[in-house]
């Protein structure tokens, strides 16, 4: 039993103890469990601690650098607290604001920033405050410690806390501000810079305005908008062409547009259409736009506004067309005029002619001349101002007709040289032995254009010769050749510079108090206009005080007629006589009547009149005349008119020629004569001389025996050679003396056994040999520069040709047998000089 | 099963049936422990079957009951061992939804290896509250045990009732309804 219990006890006490040690390993295990745990936990302690500490000291690191950062910057860099009490600042501040930063941290941020600015800058604080923004940046200028301006931009965060009311509340500012003085100068000039351009573009009223590529409008300018009317909404995307451009000038732009594309600037006018419909001209200043690339991205243009400009241009030419028309009126106004100016002339100059055949004292001549120069004077200069007047107003016609050049320039060779007798100037002609045709041009032309150059040599030319030569030029088309001829002087002769004057109108190049240079200064600018009408050229060479020498050339066509030797040109105009002649006078002017009437009387021509165009007809059918005068302002029937009249209708004078007297300026009154189917014109006031020779040319008469003897002593006078022609031996021998010597040698042999001859022919009054020598004397007399003796010797040639020997032939046989011992005396004298 | 489960055991078959039956039942059972129990170790669970099963057989008491009995008088041991863990839960049904959500979290992490049964506990009102239970140990009986004893604790009233989800007693539904 006792064992029992004992037994049970001891396995109790067995299990109690299993117990305890099972109990204490387990606690054991978690002892070492709990070691290891806290050995660990001690060990992740430390790790922690070192990393704190490195975190710490990089922290500081980092701090530090930004503080450096912060210290160092240019920027203002700064915090103020929940008050906006300056928290922080950095040195920049003091730099820039030139305040210590002791000044600094007693003042508050509005204070810094200037009066102008206040509001703004408090208005837009308040403003983030309420909106809660956090962020932003704005610039004002800020008020340096001695009062000047610094421009700050401010980027500035603004902190906001969340309070236990769950409400933001502002819990300060940190900002960071930057010096933009220069930035915002330069953007204040920039502006200014624009607003001026702009003030100045919209004050001129130039219209800008920018297109893209497409001709889409991108940007336009209030003075664009004001010039068309549009706002600048009915404008920006739409395209410039469609809205502006009226059709007609659509490939102006359009090439405009080409050129824009290239990149070139151009200008050009168009028409632009504004919003009310009108139309404007503007001038358009066109220039590409680049972008950064350089490419084309569009153009601008800068539109100004011309229609004042255009409406000025139509005005002036409208102005223009009235003057011109003006002028035109003028011009024709002279033309007509020069009958009127030119009648009262006529009698004039007629009337003096007839007064020196009144007896008229030595005195009364002496007048006589004056008036008679005076008026010839004024003629010819009415007559320039007619012809300027004719070709300025283009109403000079060139008449193509078949005629005489050689005779023409022979004519007025021999006009010429008369006139020169009395001076030291000998007349040279030199044609051209390839010219022996008629030849087609305009005769009259031609013989005003010698005319007035040979006046002029003859002007300015005192001693030595003029020398007037043509010469076949080149050839210009079928038969046709330029004819070139020039007219050489030794006169005065004038500088470049006076030579380049001398065609021009109104001017003359002599001394003005020279007597030369009496005229309208017109003369040779008529000339130039006459050559060139006629598609030639005129030009001059010269040399002062050696002479000057002018050329021209003219197209002429060259017929294939040859040139009849014999024809009028050849007898002299002094000797005409008429017998048995009638002419009709067509004349309404009394003074021009008695004139003519005067003129005919006294050379014994049988004359009937007319007092117009009517009563000329109706007398021309009545009876036969040679010829017809016929004035061609006359009342009831012009002259023309009657012309017409009398050449169509069947009657006794529908062949008779009929000579145009004429007040009017030469060219058209001509042409009209001709197409009236007029034979000649002869231009009032004309001298009895050229009556004279138009009626011989047109009568064809024989030459009047009989002369009077006053004209005999005239011409006794001029055939005698005082002395040798130098001018003329130069032209022979030039420098080549000996063969002068040779000539003078055999003169001297060979002349005065002719000269017996002579005088024994006479005797016998064997008038044909007698011719014969004369015509074999001539040449020696003509080399010797005897040239007034080879004329007489010519006339005594000639006279004896015709077949009846005359008082005046045995006049001049007598003059050349008397003065040959003198005339034979300066020839040996010239010979002991050589 | 944690040891404070045995030595509790074998403190209650002591008190009730006296030391002689402890020896007895722990003799007849095939112990790796031997017997020899300590409350911070960890035993099987095998063991408590067998102890429970050798009591049964020298008292001729009930399973069910030996289990609800020993569930009761596990509850008191508890709540005297771990008093700090009963801190602010103040009802039987708080109690409850703390088991799973909190008590046995705490558990875990003392004993790493603890084998726990798995709860899943409802609210259905204030006074009727859902219990699902599974156990590879199958004592559901137990579970009503310590019910009980909890509703002792906070001098509660209830009526338990327990029904099977599956027959090996794996899962268990209990519905605990308060009755005052």
């Amino acid at each position: 039993m006792e064992s029992e219990e004992i037994l049970l006890l001891k396995r109790r006490i067995e299990r109690e103890r299993q117990s305890r040690k099972e109990a204490e390993r387990i606690l054991e295990v978690k002892a070492l469990e709990l070691y290891t745990a806290n050995i660990n936990l001690q060990k992740l302690n430390e790790g922690l601690e070192n990393q704190i500490k490195n975190r710490t000291a990089d922290l500081e690191k980092s701090r530090a650098r930004y503080k450096e950062l912060v210290e160092s910057a240019n920027e203002i860099v700064y915090e103020v607290d929940v008050n906006f009490k300056l928290v922080y600042i950095n040195p920049a501040a003091c730099h820039l604001l030139l305040y210590s930063l002791q000044d600094l941290s007693k003042k508050t941020f509005l204070e810094l920033v200037d009066d102008s600015h206040k509001e703004t800058v408090k208005n837009y604080l308040i403003k983030c405050l309420k909106e809660k923004t956090s962020q932003g940046y704005l610039e004002f200028p800020a008020k340096k410690k001695n009062g000047d301006i610094i421009w700050l931009g401010q980027n500035f965060q603004l902190e906001f806390k969340e309070s236990d009311d769950g409400f933001l509340t502002f819990n300060g500012l940190k900002a960071m501000a930057r010096d933009i003085s220069e930035i915002h100068s330069a953007q204040l000039e920039l502006k200014l810079n624009e607003e001026k351009y702009r003030l100045i573009m919209e004050n001129m009223n130039l219209g800008f305005m920018e297109v893209t590529n497409d001709g889409k409008i991108t940007r336009v300018y209030q003075a664009l908008c004001n010039m068309t009317g549009y706002n600048e909404n009915e404008l920006i995307g739409k395209s410039a062409e469609e809205i502006f451009l009226p059709d007609e000038f659509k490939s102006v732009m359009h090439n405009q547009s080409l050129k824009r594309e290239q990149g070139e600037i151009s200008a050009y006018e168009v028409q632009i259409i504004k919003k009310d419909g009108q139309r404007l001209w503007v001038l358009i200043s066109g220039g590409p736009i680049f972008n950064q690339k350089g490419e084309v991205t569009g153009s601008v243009g800068i539109h100004y506004d011309i229609s004042d400009l255009k409406r000025v241009q139509t005005e002036l030419a409208e102005a223009k067309e009235v003057a011109e028309a003006s002028q035109m009126a003028e011009q024709e106004f002279l033309a007509n005029m020069s009958h009127e100016i030119r009648t009262p002339l006529n009698a004039v100059i007629g009337m003096a002619h007839l007064l020196y055949d009144t007896n008229p004292s030595v005195e009364q001549i002496e007048y006589l001349d004056i008036i008679k120069n005076s008026a010839n004077f004024l003629h010819a200069l009415i007559s320039d101002v007619l012809d300027m007047a004719k070709i300025e107003a283009r109403k000079v016609e060139i008449k193509n007709a078949e005629f005489d050049i050689v005779g023409v320039l022979k004519s007025i060779h021999r006009t010429y040289e008369l006139k020169s007798q009395g001076k030291d100037v000998k007349l040279i002609l030199d044609l051209d032995p390839q010219i022996g045709v008629l030849v087609i041009g305009d005769e009259l032309i031609f013989n005003q254009i010698l005319n007035n150059l040979l006046s002029n040599a003859e002007k300015f030319t005192d001693t030595g010769y003029i020398k007037l030569s043509t010469e076949l030029n080149k050839k210009v088309g079928e038969n046709m050749y330029m004819i070139r001829v020039s007219v050489e002087d030794t006169g005065q002769g004038m500088d470049q510079q006076k030579a380049e004057l001398v065609f021009q109108k109104f001017k003359q190049v002599h001394d003005k108090s020279s007597s030369k240079t009496k005229g309208t200064g017109l003369g040779l600018a008529i000339v130039k206009e006459l050559i060139e009408l006629q598609g030639g050229i005129i030009g001059l060479k010269s040399v002062p005080n050696k002479g000057t020498t002018f050329f021209f050339e003219l197209p002429f066509e060259l017929t294939s007629k040859k040139i009849n030797e014999n024809s009028e040109r050849e007898f002299d105009e002094k000797d005409l006589q008429f017998n048995n002649i009638n002419v009709l006078i067509a004349e309404d002017n009394a003074l021009n009547l008695k004139y003519l009437s005067t003129l005919l009387r006294k050379w014994d021509i049988q004359y009937d009149y007319a007092s117009d165009g009517r009563e000329a007809i109706r007398i021309s059918k009545l009876r036969k005349f040679d010829l017809i005068l016929m004035d061609i302002q006359m009342p009831n029937l012009n002259g023309y008119e009657a012309t017409i009249s009398i050449r169509s209708e069947f009657g006794p004078n529908q062949k008779t020629p009929i000579i145009a007297l004429t007040a009017s300026a030469m060219v058209i009154e001509k042409d009209k004569a001709s197409d009236a189917g007029m034979n000649g014109v002869l231009t009032k006031p004309f001298t009895p001389d050229q009556l004279k020779r138009t009626l011989n040319k047109y009568l064809n008469k024989e030459i009047e025996k009989s002369e009077e003897n006053a004209e005999n002593n005239k011409t006794e006078e001029v055939l005698i050679d005082n002395q040798i022609n130098q001018a003329i031996l130069i032209d022979y021998f030039g420098r080549d003396v000996d063969f002068k010597k040779v000539v003078f040698e055999t003169f001297i042999e060979e002349i005065e056994s002719q000269i017996e001859e002579f005088k024994v022919l006479l005797k016998g009054k064997k008038w044909s040999d007698l011719g014969e020598l004369a015509h074999k004397m001539k040449p020696s007399f003509s080399m010797v520069g005897l040239q007034k003796t080879e004329s007489l010797l010519k006339g005594i040639e000639t006279g004896i040709i015709m077949g009846t020997i005359t008082k005046e032939i045995e006049s001049q046989i007598d003059v050349f047998l008397t003065n040959f011992p003198q005339t034979f005396n300066l020839v040996k004298e010239e010979y002991n000089n050589l | 099963m944690k040891g404070i489960v045995f030595t509790e055991f074998l403190e209650m078959v002591e008190e009730k049936f006296g030391y002689a039956v402890v020896d007895d039942i722990i003799s007849k059972s095939e112990l790796p422990s031997n017997g020899s129990y300590t409350s911070v170790g960890t035993y099987s669970s095998h063991e408590m079957i067998q102890l429970v099963q050798n009591l049964h057989i020298n008292s001729g008491i009930p399973l069910n009951v030996l289990y609800e009995v020993f569930g009761e008088y596990l509850f008191g041991s508890l709540s005297r061992a771990y008093g700090q863990m009963f801190d602010g839960i103040t009802s039987s049904f708080d109690m409850f939804l703390a088991i799973d959500q909190n008590i046995h979290v705490q558990v875990k992490k003392l004993y790493p290896d603890a084998e726990l049964p798995r709860f899943d506990v409802n609210l259905i009102d204030e006074n009727n509250l859902k219990m699902l239970y599974w156990s590879e140990r199958k004592m559901g009986d137990l579970a009503v045990g310590l019910i009980k004893g909890c509703l002792a604790h906070y001098k509660e009233q209830a009526t338990i009732s327990k029904n099977l989800l599956s027959e090996d007693g794996k899962s268990v539904e209990f519905i605990i309804t308060k009755t005052k």
